[in-house]
């Protein structure tokens, strides 16, 4: 009796043991859960707020690197803010641009989608415009830049 | 049960210097960098001076301040702009123009670019308005700081083809600080209204040479078949740099050009200026995540003594072996701290998280290759190391400084300090590595 339950639960693992497509299938799983990972910990990440603030041609400033802080400007005014990106490594590399939250529909960037080749230099420039009918008060959002290697 | 958890175990481990080994190779095999520039444009809102008449006189008032948020922050404090006149272009109407009894009349506008050789362009489907610029004048109107640049009158630059070399020769500067409760700058911008060939009252030569003595009035006359028109001009306010406080030690990680005097006049003085050199360098206690510090020299030619580093040693022994003799170079020793913190050679850290500081130290006036060329090529280099973002103090010592000539080199009259001896240096040089936030 004894030999018969030993074949059985030896049968049972030999059905349970995962077959070779499921183990690479979980394999680029995890690699690609890697990969994301490191996209999202190494964009890098700003914060985009602006106030608008009552009265005609107001163009308070602050020029500040931590965040895109167009400062406080009044209703009709504009302001550009620039991003210098650089690709000092040796690899050509996609740069993918996220912009999102209230303020982001205020802002026109030149571009959100290219490639930098080793040694390329671009200026990314947010471009914020306040129309007539937005409300006194502080817009907040966020830019997130994505730098991907251009394998293929 | 045990492999289960041994299996989850390795493959949290495999995740882990997954991300580690695929960050390291981000880190040094993609390597692209994104900072957000301190520079930054204001658009300001249309300024319409309406329907107009030749010679008649307009004014309209703009504003520029700082924000809220910049005032909040403690460790800023000035910010330096100018405004600056561009082309303006416009997306014609259909109907109007050249080719029709209506005036050219344009549905919505649009910024001119950047073109070749200096020139500026209009973006597809727009076209360059008349230009206004040259009959727009620029006056500070609260006169509360005194560094300002000089205003800017009508009647300037060419009546076509506006060049960026015109943008350039025709704009004013403008500062704000914190620290001198210079808030807020307002500029008059005047417009002189032209007037149309043929049609020039007789005062017309008067009037222009009443506002600006040195131009050919002839050349302010527009032809007669832009009577109608509509003319433009956009104006941009430009920041151009900004300093983060007064104290040098208030930033927890400064990049600090130490910029010494080293001509034959500092003589057997030279202990003393090492001494307090020495001191300044241990207030400021240079750290791996702290400060950086680096130290050029000037007499006959300039000397790189020190790259910034955060050995304190190596920089006290660099002071330490500085021989006074020879003239006095000053343009020199910036040019050689200011390439140090240009970051060329790899020792200047993030200007974002490090600010470039240089603090010069003088007793005597430039004088190579003589003194008038030296004092221009000084102020030069000087005015490159500040438009790159350089925070500049400057020490006269004695009576042998000009103080009006280093108060241009320095960032700021504030940013002067005038010791009368030397043996005053050093309580001056530690005012500066002391925060009062």
């Amino acid at each position: 009796m004894d030999e018969l339950n030993k074949n059985i639960s030896a049968t049972e693992k030999i059905e349970k043991k995962m077959p070779l497509y499921k183990k690479i299938l979980w394999g680029v799983l995890i690699l690609v859960v890697i990969f994301v990972i490191v996209q999202f910990t190494n964009a890098s990440k700003y914060k985009m707020t602006v106030m608008v603030v009552e009265g005609e041609n107001v163009l308070g400033v602050n020029p500040t690197t931590e965040k895109l802080d167009f400062g406080d400007l009044s209703r009709n005014n504009g302001m550009i803010r620039r991003i210098n990106i650089v690709n000092g490594g040796s690899l050509k590399t996609r740069v993918i641009v996220f912009k999102f939250g209230e303020v982001s529909e205020l802002i026109k960037l030149n571009k959100n989608f290219f490639v930098l080749n080793p040694g390329d230099k671009f200026e990314l420039t947010f471009d914020i415009n306040i129309p007539a009918s937005a409300e006194f008060r502080e817009y907040k959002g966020n830019v997130w830049i994505f730098r991907l290697p251009k394998i293929f | 049960m045990k492999k289960k958890i041994l299996l989850a175990s390795i493959t949290l481990v495999a995740v882990s210097f997954g991300i580690v080994g695929l960050s390291a190779f981000e880190a040094h095999i993609i390597n692209v960098t994104a900072e957000i520039e301190n520079a930054l444009s204001v658009n300001p809102e249309d300024i319409n001076f309406g329907t107009v008449f030749p010679q008649e006189q307009l004014d309209r008032n703009l504003t520029i301040s700082l924000s809220q948020s910049f005032q909040d922050e403690e460790r800023v404090d000035d910010v330096e702009y100018v405004i600056r006149q561009k082309p303006k272009c416009g997306i014609p109407e259909p109907g109007t123009g050249p080719d029709t009894s209506s005036p050219q009349l344009y549905s919505s506008y649009m910024q001119a670019t950047d073109g070749p050789n200096g020139t500026f362009e209009c973006p597809d489907g727009s076209i360059m308005l008349p230009l206004l610029c040259p009959y727009l004048s620029k006056h500070k109107v609260d006169t509360g700081e005194t560094i300002d640049g000089p205003d800017i009158d009508a009647f300037h630059g060419p009546i076509e083809n506006w060049l960026m070399a015109d943008t350039l020769a025709n704009q004013v500067k403008g500062r704000l600080a914190k620290s001198l409760s210079d808030f807020e700058d307002t500029w008059k911008i005047d417009l002189k209204v032209p007037c149309f060939g043929g049609y020039c009252a007789q005062d017309w030569d008067d009037y222009v040479r009443k506002i600006n003595p040195e131009v050919n009035p002839s050349q302010y006359i527009q032809p007669i078949e832009r009577e109608h028109d509509l003319f433009g001009c956009d104006l941009w306010v430009e920041v151009t740099g900004i300093s983060y406080g007064g104290e040098l030690s208030c930033n927890e990680s400064p990049d600090v050009m130490l910029v010494l005097d080293r001509s034959g006049s500092i003589g057997s003085d030279m202990p003393t200026l090492k001494n307090a050199a020495i001191a300044f360098v241990n207030a400021l206690n240079p750290s791996t995540l702290g400060a950086h510090m680096g130290q050029s020299s000037f007499a006959n030619a300039g000397s790189l003594n020190t790259h910034l580093t955060d050995a304190t040693s190596t920089i006290i022994a660099n002071i330490n072996a500085l021989a006074s003799s020879g003239a006095t170079d000053l343009e020199a020793g910036i040019t050689l701290a200011s390439a140090e913190l240009g970051g060329g050679d790899g020792h200047d850290r993030n200007d974002a998280t490090s600010p470039d500081y240089m603090v010069i130290i003088t007793d005597g006036q430039p004088n190579v290759p003589n003194q008038a060329q030296g004092e221009a090529d000084g102020l030069a280099a000087a005015t490159s190391a500040k438009n790159a973002g350089t925070t500049i103090y400057v020490v006269g010592v004695g009576s042998q400084v000009n103080p009006a000539y280093l108060q241009q080199i320095a960032s700021s009259p504030a940013h002067y300090f005038s010791a009368a001896n030397f043996g005053d240096l050093q309580a001056i040089l530690e005012t500066l590595v002391t925060c009062n936030n």
